[in-house]
């Protein structure tokens, strides 16, 4: 009898064993190495625990060292979060009193309507005023007795720049500021601040850019791969940016990480677009962290470069109202954390959802199929976008 | 629950339910057999089971009008026959037109789950039931069993009454059988998820960049990667059900016949969605005179059979313009170069792999507009394209490369046979179970995670 039926029915047999051996380990694991994980025994069997924790890369067979101690902590996100968290600590000591990010900030002189605000950076006398019209903002930035100054109609940033001599950038009447005026963060002496300009698309040459699946779209489709390095891929986040083999060795043709192609070539422009992939994990405070220890790293393996931070594009008005993680508040949150790490003398924060936004700040729904990324014909907008930003110091 | 690749189909209601099957004596799995249909229905439409109910009740009480009136050979008896046959089928088709039509026109989607399914057994069950070809009435629980039956009632087969012996006292209970039918559901499992699952993302891929902006080759890939995810999905759903059929101790319904080996148009559509071909072959096409009364009247007749197909694959018109495409190449086999592809089997072969893809491509495109658009990519003859990146292709082969070349083999009849053949053989069975834990693997990372499917 018994080893006939087995005969007839092989791969009935190795279902079932597998299938309870699986289902075994899931239960056991349930209180051990899968604690943590989210589970409903009303929806869920057993042995999709054990698949999930392959997922986070638990083998099933480590059910065999139990530690019912409980010191077998899942490896997955929250163990990259700190992690993360970790780095950032250390790097810290670094960004902080060298760079300052926050700067003074000036009264904006209000020589034109509404909403006006000026920013004035650096150290030392510096007036910044913003002028005319609507929703400006002028940025006057730079050392000594420099004044700058924005002017401009409609939603415009005017970024006054470098020096009495120049207005590049910003024209009109500049007034004086009360530089430094309550804000946080130590001012860099003699520091200076520059304003966007137009910039040809030989800007890109030595530029490198870093980022998820919208960055390799810009490679793909933007018409600036021939130029620009790019180390970008699928899904990757701030936390594993250094760590993801993403880049390729020059000379070898090998996978390597971007931290070894940051050391091996020196680039006049780091452009960094993160952040939309990790919108599910952690908190902002973490995420904010990870990213200034991801600056700051940059910074110092690149220290001649302009670090530009790209604020996360957002999601169309369909997807921001359906989906409870990657919509815009999620994605308006981060970026305004990004945003902060800009001081205007070597890291920036630039947008691009001013160009592809539709009027309720949402991804304008003709740019897209899939709601969140940029169909391949409007990459164009994007590079049309970096283009009227750039950064020309000295 | 209701879908087969459902994680809690998978691992406790189809177990659940085989073992109920099997414990309780043979006269009650009838008895099982329709009221775990109903609960399975149930789970997944709380409120449409009411109408499958019904439906189910419905039928067969004007079936049973229909077979009390044929058995009488008076002439008045023959006019009630007709009317009640006609009664029966403006129910069943008009359910079927109020939902499509609703859903076309209103533009809501409420379409019951399955309807098109069971009310082609229903409007099968009624014809056969006219005609005489089910001579016996059944009752009303065989009946009933007949058009609930889980397996079937989502996506079929659409079997016959008279297919094979399903019926209780023909089931065959058995060891082997329930081999034989998990073989299939497992096979018929890893296919869809492992193959269909992510061949469709590469079309899905093809979309987020924008038809407009792909390269020919690309264009040309991802009409090849979706013939066959397509395949492979409802292929892969059609062994599933009749494995769980044959574990049952029913018969296998066979629903596609490696249809990509075929080697003109008209056979490629004889050996795919056999039970849907069959339906309308025997429903349709040969009530209408078939083939025998001349070339006018087989036209018309395919016509008809094409444009219905169409129309029950969806309300759009991008599906009616797909009917007329095959209407189109069936009759020019049919009337001309169809004697040319039986001379030179190489070159039927050609044909069909180049030019199913294309048709289904006007099934996958819906909008007109954007299916224009996409053909134009195809055939770029009138130039067009905006920001192509020509490297795309090689992009999407590397990604795809492994499930398109899986997929191409899979497609051969001979693969198939000669597996199924060695079932038995210790590495086909580890074989077979590690690529079932790695669809489960898929299933559950995709399942509890949907992000994992869509990191940007």
């Amino acid at each position: 009898m018994g080893w006939t039926w087995i005969k007839k029915c092989p791969v009935f047999c190795v279902l079932a064993v597998s299938g309870l051996f699986f289902s075994l380990v899931g239960i056991i694991g349930k209180f051990t190495m899968y604690r943590g994980y989210e589970f409903h025994v009303a929806k869920q069997p057993f042995l999709a625990l054990v698949m999930e924790g392959i997922d986070e890369g638990v083998a099933p067979w480590e059910v065999i060292g139990i530690n019912l101690s409980g010191d077998l902590i899942p490896f997955g996100k929250e163990g990259k979060g700190a992690e993360a968290d970790g780095r950032g600590q250390d790097i810290e000591d670094f960004i902080g009193p060298d760079s300052g990010f926050a700067a003074g900030r000036g009264d904006g002189s209000d020589t034109g309507g509404g909403n006006i605000s000026g920013f004035g950076t650096g150290g030392g006398n510096i007036s910044g005023s913003g002028a005319d019209g609507g929703s400006i903002t002028g940025f006057g930035t730079n050392g000594a007795n420099a004044s700058g100054s924005g002017t401009g109609g409609g939603n415009i940033l005017g970024f006054g720049t470098d020096g009495a001599n120049t207005s590049d950038s910003g024209t009109g009447g500049s007034q004086p500021g009360n530089a430094g005026a309550g804000m946080t963060g130590e001012l860099a002496e003699g520091a200076e601040g520059y304003g966007f300009q137009g910039v040809p698309e030989e800007y890109f040459n030595d530029a490198v850019f870093i980022g998820d699946s919208r960055t390799v779209g810009l490679y793909e489709y933007g018409g600036i791969e021939m130029r620009a390095d790019f180390f970008a891929k699928i899904s990757l986040t701030i936390y594993d940016v250094f760590t993801e083999k993403v880049a390729t060795d020059e000379e070898t043709g090998k996978k390597i990480t971007v931290e070894e192609a940051l050391q091996k070539k020196q680039y006049g422009k780091v452009y960094l677009m993160l952040g939309i992939n990790e919108l599910g994990t952690g908190t902002t405070e973490g995420f904010l962290e990870a990213y200034r220890a991801v600056v700051a790293r940059i910074r110092e393996l690149q220290p001649d470069a302009v670090i530009f931070v790209e604020g996360i594009m957002r999601v169309t008005g369909t997807k921001n109202e359906s989906d409870p993680i990657f919509n815009n508040s999620n994605i308006n949150e981060k970026n305004e954390a990004i945003s902060g790490l800009a001081d205007n003398r070597d890291v920036f924060y630039i947008d691009v959802n001013e160009v592809v936004c539709d009027e309720n700040g949402n991804l304008n729904a003709e740019y897209t199929t899939d709601e969140v990324h940029l169909k391949a014909k409007y990459y164009g907008i994007w590079k049309e976008f970096l283009l009227a930003h750039g950064i020309i110091r000295g | 629950m209701t879908a087969f690749t459902e994680i809690g189909f998978l691992f406790r209601f189809l177990p659940a339910f085989l073992a109920v099957y099997y414990l309780v004596p043979g006269k009650l799995r009838g008895a099982v057999l329709l009221f775990g249909s109903i609960l399975f229905y149930a789970v997944g439409e709380p409120y449409f089971v009411l109408l499958l109910l019904a439906a189910v009740w419905l039928n067969y009480i004007l079936a049973s009008r229909v077979w009390h009136y044929r058995k009488r050979k008076r002439r008045r008896s023959r006019k009630k026959c007709i009317t009640w046959f006609l009664a029966a089928l403006t129910v069943d088709i008009g359910l079927l037109a109020a939902f499509k039509v609703s859903g076309a026109f209103l533009g809501t989607s409420i379409l019951p789950l399955g309807l098109s399914f069971y009310l082609f057994k229903m409007i099968s069950f009624q014809a056969d039931i006219y005609t005489g070809e089910i001579e016996e009435l059944p009752t009303f629980w065989q009946a009933a069993v007949y058009f609930v039956m889980f397996p079937q009632v989502v996506s079929g087969p659409i079997m016959r009454y008279k297919e094979g012996k399903w019926r209780k006292n023909g089931r065959e209970y058995s060891w082997e059988k329930v081999e034989e039918g998990l073989w299939y559901f497992v096979t018929g499992l890893v296919t869809k998820v492992l193959l269909a699952d992510r061949l469709a993302i590469l079309w899905k891929d093809i979309s987020v960049i924008g038809y407009e902006s792909i390269s020919t080759p690309l264009a040309w890939l991802g009409a090849a990667g979706y013939s066959m995810q397509l395949y492979f999905d409802f292929w892969g759903y059609s062994l599933m059900a009749s494995g769980i059929c044959v574990m049952l101790g029913m018969p296998f319904i066979r629903n596609f016949d490696h249809p990509y080996a075929s080697k003109s148009i008209g056979e490629f559509w004889r050996r795919w969605h056999m039970t849907l071909g069959s339906f309308f072959r025997d429903y349709v096409y040969i009530p209408l005179g078939g083939s025998r009364e001349g070339d006018g009247r087989t036209v018309r007749n395919l016509l008809a059979v094409w444009l219905l197909t169409g129309f029950w694959h969806g309300g759009s018109l991008n599906f009616i313009l797909w009917g007329m495409v095959l209407f189109l190449l069936i009759t020019a086999e049919k009337l001309w170069f169809g004697k040319v592809f039986r001379k030179f089997p190489f070159l039927g072969r050609c044909y069909v792999l180049l030019l199913i893809p294309v048709t289904w491509v006007f099934f996958a495109v819906t909008d007109l507009g954007q299916l224009g658009i996409y053909l134009g990519r195809m055939f770029p003859f009138a130039g067009g394209g905006i920001a192509v990146n020509p490297k795309d292709v090689v992009k999407s082969l590397g990604m795809y490369g492994v499930y398109l070349a899986g997929g191409a083999v899979w497609c051969v009849p001979a693969v198939f046979r000669f597996l199924e053949k060695h079932r038995k053989n210790p590495a086909a069975v580890v074989l077979l179970a590690v690529l079932f834990w790695l669809s489960v693997y898929c299933l559950v990372s995709m399942g509890n995670n949907p992000f994992a499917y869509l990191k940007f």
